[in-house]
């Protein structure tokens, strides 16, 4: 179960899907993850708004470059899967809330 | 995709570093060049005398010229040929809009002080060109071509962290070089290029990713500001200030003599001024903002500001007093490297080629590796890469060599000059990429280096036959820039024909593992 990926060799037909939810969860959830911690630092930081913005987006990609490391050293494609995803989900519902009255 | 940390890691090098090094390459070049883009400025142009006025000569030619030009402009702008970033004065400006429009029209020039007329000379697309084909590509929408540029970005942070993490003995590869052993070798020299210039790696990339931060990472801005244009452009207003602040007062008055406050604003910055913009030259209510050129990475220095009615000092707006935007500006300047000298100059170009041949070196380490391997009966993908790598790898030089070529041939006079220059360009790189196609891989590499060492070995004599600055002319009259090119060229011609005769003593030999590049898998 958790050993899926890791033991599938290339030749597995299986392999090739593998990959490519790697590389989505990578690319996508990787993407939303570090936008939303962009916004948080903006947030969190006790600065003017233009600033925050600046070191949010600063660090963004610092931690985009980490995700997609961790995505494709995770053990399994499930747990690397259901990390990413569910950190992408709370990220963006805790975002929402944080940015009521500013994006919608 | 592999078990254990270091080889997930190393698949991941490995990937991200192929999948779009061809594109890297191209950008690694031709960013590299731009280090000294306003010296193939120079060369590209070579009918073009050196300028020599003082600032305040430059500053009243553009003030006769704007105001006989673009009398009624929102703003003007110049840049003043003080420094090698701008050898000839520069004039860039906006008019109010008109109906409908967000923005007014806007012009730019070119001008002779001494005469007080637009640059002649031959059009192209000169250094510039080049420069900005590394960060916007060519033949694309420009926010496409940033986008593209900006995912192969990611791939070569994530290609250069991971890179790194692998390295065991980060050390002692340096000073490893085994040599004719074969995919051994490549990975040697690939570790070597990397390892020699890798503060310089990680910062280009990094600050690169940084140019488009807002293009990149929309959300964050969106999450403070809110969606559309209208919110950006607040967002940026607060960040770089919103340039003139006062009200127009509707009163008519023309701008003081712009020189004089040039004399001034020198005093006052202890260094010389190299951007004048005045905001509403037409009201009462105008200001003129002077600046001095930057001599630090941190490339937002303090700006001066004159009432441009009555040419009186009004204010100094220091810079650099918030931390987060000090970071970004630093960041930037870095990049760009304007601040540097002769000797820095030198070393970031130099940090350049060490990239291009990282890229390239890894490129064809990825295929040497897995040669062995594919000789019965090699597949799509890795001919596919065979292909592109002898195809950018030695084509992309080529394509340049091309373009400063038809510069000195196309005629002077002939419609969309400028942009031939560049098609020639493209139109020799799509055939370089081409070429093994019709030819066993092993001997593209031998052609094009031939066709290479022609290329720069004829860009000297060509130069000498067609301008008056031949080499005998410019080592006379000690003119760097003209010299710098013709010894550049001949090195890379020489540089092509010793890896043209290493290959070609070799292209009898059969493939074994061992061959430093036994790419010749569809030669039988």
């Amino acid at each position: 179960m958790s050993q899926t990926s890791q033991r599938l060799s290339p030749k597995d037909p299986a392999y090739r899907w593998h990959v490519l939810a790697r590389v989505l969860t990578a690319a996508l959830g990787g993407y939303l993850i570090s936008a939303c911690a962009g916004v948080f630092l903006s947030y969190a930081l006790p600065l003017e708004p233009a600033q925050g913005v600046v070191a949010g987006a600063l660090v963004s990609f610092a931690l985009f470059t980490a995700i997609v490391m961790w995505v494709f050293a995770a053990a399994s494609t499930r747990r690397a899967l259901v990390w990413v995803w569910g950190v992408t989900g709370v990220s963006v519902a805790l975002a929402l809330w944080l940015t009521r009255g500013v994006l919608l | 995709m592999r078990s254990g940390f270091r080889q997930s890691m190393n698949w991941l090098h490995t990937w991200t570093g192929l999948s779009l090094g061809w594109i890297l390459y191209f950008v690694f070049l031709t960013g590299t060049l731009g280090y000294f883009d306003s010296e193939i400025d120079a060369w590209m142009k070579p009918e073009l005398p050196v300028e020599t006025a003082s600032a305040e000569d430059a500053a009243r030619a553009g003030q006769a010229y704007l105001t006989d030009k673009a009398p009624e402009a929102k703003r003007w702008f110049m840049a003043l040929p003080v420094n090698r970033n701008t050898p000839h004065l520069r004039l860039f400006w906006e008019e109010y809009p008109e109906g409908e429009q967000a923005r007014g029209k806007t012009g730019s020039a070119f001008i002779d002080v001494g005469t007080g007329e637009e640059l002649s000379g031959r059009a192209t697309g000169g250094g510039q060109a080049l420069y900005r084909m590394h960060y916007a590509l060519h033949y694309l929408p420009r926010t496409t071509a940033y986008y593209i540029v900006g995912v192969c970005t990611l791939f070569m942070l994530l290609a250069i962290i991971t890179g790194i993490v692998v390295h065991k003995k980060i050390f002692k590869d340096f000073f490893t070089f085994r040599r004719n052993k074969g995919p051994r070798s490549w990975l040697d020299i690939h570790n070597l290029l990397s390892v020699m210039a890798l503060p310089f790696h990680i910062m280009i990339t990094y600050s690169g990713l940084v140019f488009f931060l807002f293009t990149y990472m929309p959300l964050v801005v969106a999450g403070s500001y809110g969606f559309g244009d209208d919110n950006r452009q607040r967002f940026f207003d607060e960040l770089y200030g919103a340039g003139a602040t006062a009200e127009l007062s509707g009163e008519r008055q023309s701008v003081q003599d712009l020189s004089a406050l040039v004399t001034d604003a020198r005093s006052r910055l202890g260094n010389e001024v190299a951007y004048v913009n005045v905001y509403s030259p037409t009201d009462s209510s105008g200001e003129v903002h002077l600046s001095a050129a930057s001599h630090s990475p941190l490339r937002d220095g303090p700006e001066l500001i004159y009432s441009s009615a009555s040419g009186e000092f009004i204010r100094r707006e220091g810079a650099g007093d918030q931390v987060p935007k000090a970071i970004y500006d630093t960041l930037l300047g870095l990049h760009e490297g304007l601040f540097a000298g002769t000797g820095l100059r030198w070393l970031y170009f130099i940090s350049g080629l060490l990239g291009t041949a990282m890229i390239g070196s890894g490129l064809i380490l990825w295929s040497v590796k897995r040669g062995p391997s594919q000789l019965k009966n090699p597949s799509f993908g890795f001919r596919l890469v065979e292909s592109l790598n002898v195809g950018t790898v030695v084509g992309v030089p080529i394509a340049i060599g091309a373009y400063f070529l038809a510069n000195r041939l196309l005629p002077a006079g002939m419609e969309g000059r400028a942009d031939w220059e560049i098609h020639v360009m493209f139109i020799t790189l799509a055939a370089a990429m081409l070429y093994p196609l019709a030819r066993p891989i092993r001997r593209c590499w031998v052609e094009l280096l031939t066709l290479a060492a022609v290329v720069f070995a004829a860009l000297p004599i060509v130069n000498a036959l067609t301008t008056e600055r031949g080499f005998l002319t410019s080592a006379l009259a000690a003119d760097w820039v003209f010299i710098s090119v013709d010894a550049l060229c001949l090195t890379l011609a020489a540089v092509a024909v010793y890896a043209r005769r290493y290959l070609s003593s070799r292209l009898g030999e059969p493939v074994r593992a061992g061959s430093p590049l036994n790419l010749s898998a569809q030669e039988s």
